[in-house]
């Protein structure tokens, strides 16, 4: 539950800036403004569709008496974390996405695929496979850690966390630049 | 200050792929090339691909207006869409200095549901002004978009042309640096038309302009230089703004095309006796069009009608033998010819045609039966004559009483 919730939020990060882009292509093809700003509404969009969620799921924590840890207050750099991990792929996906349009519902489908990849609604793989598969998925520590601060857990994964969040802002960069490079090419292949 | 330089294009070039996913295709490759900084910029065309822009320079200081013309398809928009940075060119240099405001698709980034007022905010922040801006200039912009008691109204309920008008009040309100306009001023009705032209040359005393345009009127109003398309390439490029737009209207010289009727008559051919070549004609001197036509059966109550068109195909005069004295009743078959003389052409300076139909009259000018007619019979360029803007300039008599 609380699992889907959180995978959610990564969800929503990924399509967000291709979406975002789509939607206002007919603005993106005629006016010339910071493309940042496109991405930077997805981000905002994830997050209020965070709060959203939110809002909705208290009333579920009390109903089935799920204690509230005082890790609490370090919640929302977890969310933010999946957030901006989410943005990164997006970011990454958006120039090629919006030139073919498979790109976005290959995500879709994708990120279903994916999720049943990471321990979102069941309990992380200690051995085998499956553990593997989830030592390499970088999903896994963020929703981990995110989960264990909400529900009063010691995080058991906090180093990884950290070092994903770092990585990630290293490519975040890069995707932005990226990003500001292709941009022009793109709308000059889906232009008129 | 007064004369720098804001808009320098150097050797601009730009390819564009005929085909879709091949064009695709390019796209990401051209991506790939430009992150990896080895690869040298590939200055020949790939497969499926021509050149929308090729080596295109030119300048434009402040105070200046560049007429930019050619036909559909000659590259104008993409030009401009490379100077207002949407699309990078594949070879050349683009320098633009100061604040840009480009008039090419007005009302980009409506939001339908929300009201006018809302909208002037949403998009005055998309354009890049900011909210206090927005508040210093909105009765301006809304008194200029004349939208009135529809402010209130979700865009969605808009007509089109108050849909332009709020746009295009937005955007004059940015005071920019640059300003280029691509045929907004086409839509719109005749007052509001006059309303931006006042406008855009009270912006331009100011500003560097670009104009695009197909009605030459307005550009021989606005620009002060002139530069002419044609498949991408430059083909005329200067201050002389009459001889740029001629240039203009030679393009479109060879797609003269010829659409008959045959009936009881054919035309034999049609000549122009004036004193320079047959192509132009100068507006102040005499005439004579000689036309030589054969009837294949004898014919009855013959009469001329000769029309002039416009370069949009317009008619915009017209000439009919049986106004004068002419009378051709009973017309044996066999060879003839007559002429038709003109002291001169009250046409304003432009590219006009020519088109002749030989028809039957009745009583009380009704037409009858078409003899012949052949369509856009002749093509003549028009030249010194007063430059106004309509097509017919009548010479009054004019005196102080």
């Amino acid at each position: 539950m609380l699992g889907t919730m959180l995978w959610q939020n990564f969800a929503d990060a990924v399509q967000a800036p291709l979406s975002m882009a789509t939607h206002n292509r007919s603005i993106l093809i005629r006016v010339q403004f910071p493309r940042e700003a496109l991405v930077l509404s997805g981000i905002y969009q994830s997050l209020f569709n965070f709060l959203v969620r939110l809002v909705l799921f208290f009333p579920i924590l009390l109903v089935f008496n799920i204690q509230i840890g005082a890790g609490l207050a370090w919640f929302p750099l977890g969310i933010l974390a999946l957030i901006l991990l989410g943005t990164t792929l997006g970011i990454l996906l958006t120039p090629v996405g919006l030139l073919f349009k498979d790109i976005e519902t290959g995500t879709t489908l994708f990120l279903g695929f994916w999720m049943l990849l990471t321990p979102v609604v069941y309990a992380p793989i200690k051995d085998g496979l499956g553990a593997a598969i989830s030592r390499w998925n970088p999903v896994t520590p963020l929703l981990q850690t995110s989960r264990d601060w909400l529900i009063g857990n010691t995080p058991s994964t906090l180093g990884l966390f950290y070092l994903i969040c770092a990585l990630n802002m290293i490519v975040l960069f890069v995707g932005w630049i990226l990003y500001r490079i292709s941009m022009p090419h793109v709308i000059a292949r889906i232009g008129s | 200050m007064e004369q720098d330089i804001l808009i320098r294009v150097e050797e601009v070039s730009k390819k564009f792929c005929r085909e879709l996913k091949r064009s695709l295709y390019y796209g990401v490759q051209d991506i790939v090339s430009e992150l990896s900084p080895l690869s040298l910029p590939n200055r020949k065309l790939r497969k499926d691909e021509f050149w929308a822009n090729k080596e295109i320079s030119f300048e434009v200081k402040r105070g200046q207006c560049l007429g930019l013309i050619g036909r559909n398809g000659a590259g104008k928009s993409t030009l401009l869409k490379m100077l207002n940075g949407l699309v990078k060119p594949d070879h050349g240099k683009i320098e633009m200095r100061g604040k840009i405001a480009a008039l090419i698709e007005l009302g980009a980034g409506f939001n339908p549901l929300l009201t006018g007022l809302e909208n002037i905010y949403v998009n005055g922040t998309v354009l890049g002004l900011s909210r206090s801006e927005i508040d210093a200039k909105l009765d301006s912009i809304i008194e200029f978009s004349e939208v009135g008691e529809f402010l209130e109204m979700p865009v969605q309920s808009y007509s089109s042309g108050m849909r332009v008008r709020l746009g295009f009040a937005v955007a004059v309100h940015l005071e920019p640096d640059i300003l280029l306009l691509d045929e907004i001023l086409a839509v719109g009705d005749a007052g509001f038309r006059a309303k931006c032209f006042n406008k855009i040359s009270e912006i331009s005393k100011n500003a560097a302009v670009i104009f695009v345009s197909h009605f030459m009127p307005d550009v021989s109003c606005v620009s002060d230089s002139v530069l002419v398309l044609k498949d991408g390439r430059t083909q005329y490029l200067g201050q002389n703004v009459t001889e740029g737009i001629e240039c203009y209207n030679q393009l479109f010289l060879k797609g003269l095309n010829k659409i008959e009727i045959n009936g009881k008559a054919r035309l034999r051919s049609f000549d122009v006796s004036s004193s320079n070549n047959q192509q132009t004609i100068s507006g102040g001197s005499p005439v004579t069009f000689k036309i030589e036509y054969e009837c294949t059966e004898p014919i009855n109550n013959a009469g001329f009608q000769l029309d002039f068109l416009d370069q949009n195909q317009k008619p915009i005069a017209q000439c009919y033998s049986s106004a004068s004295d002419l009378k051709l009743i009973n017309a044996p078959s066999g060879n003839q010819s007559l002429e038709v003389s003109f002291r001169y052409i009250p046409f304003a300076p432009g590219h006009y045609y020519l088109s002749l139909t030989c028809l039957e009259m009745l009583d009380g000018s009704r037409r009858g039966e078409i003899y012949f007619r052949v369509e856009r019979i002749k093509a003549f360029w028009l030249k010194d004559s007063f430059p106004g803007y309509t097509p017919v300039q009548l010479l009054g008599n004019w005196r102080r009483t």
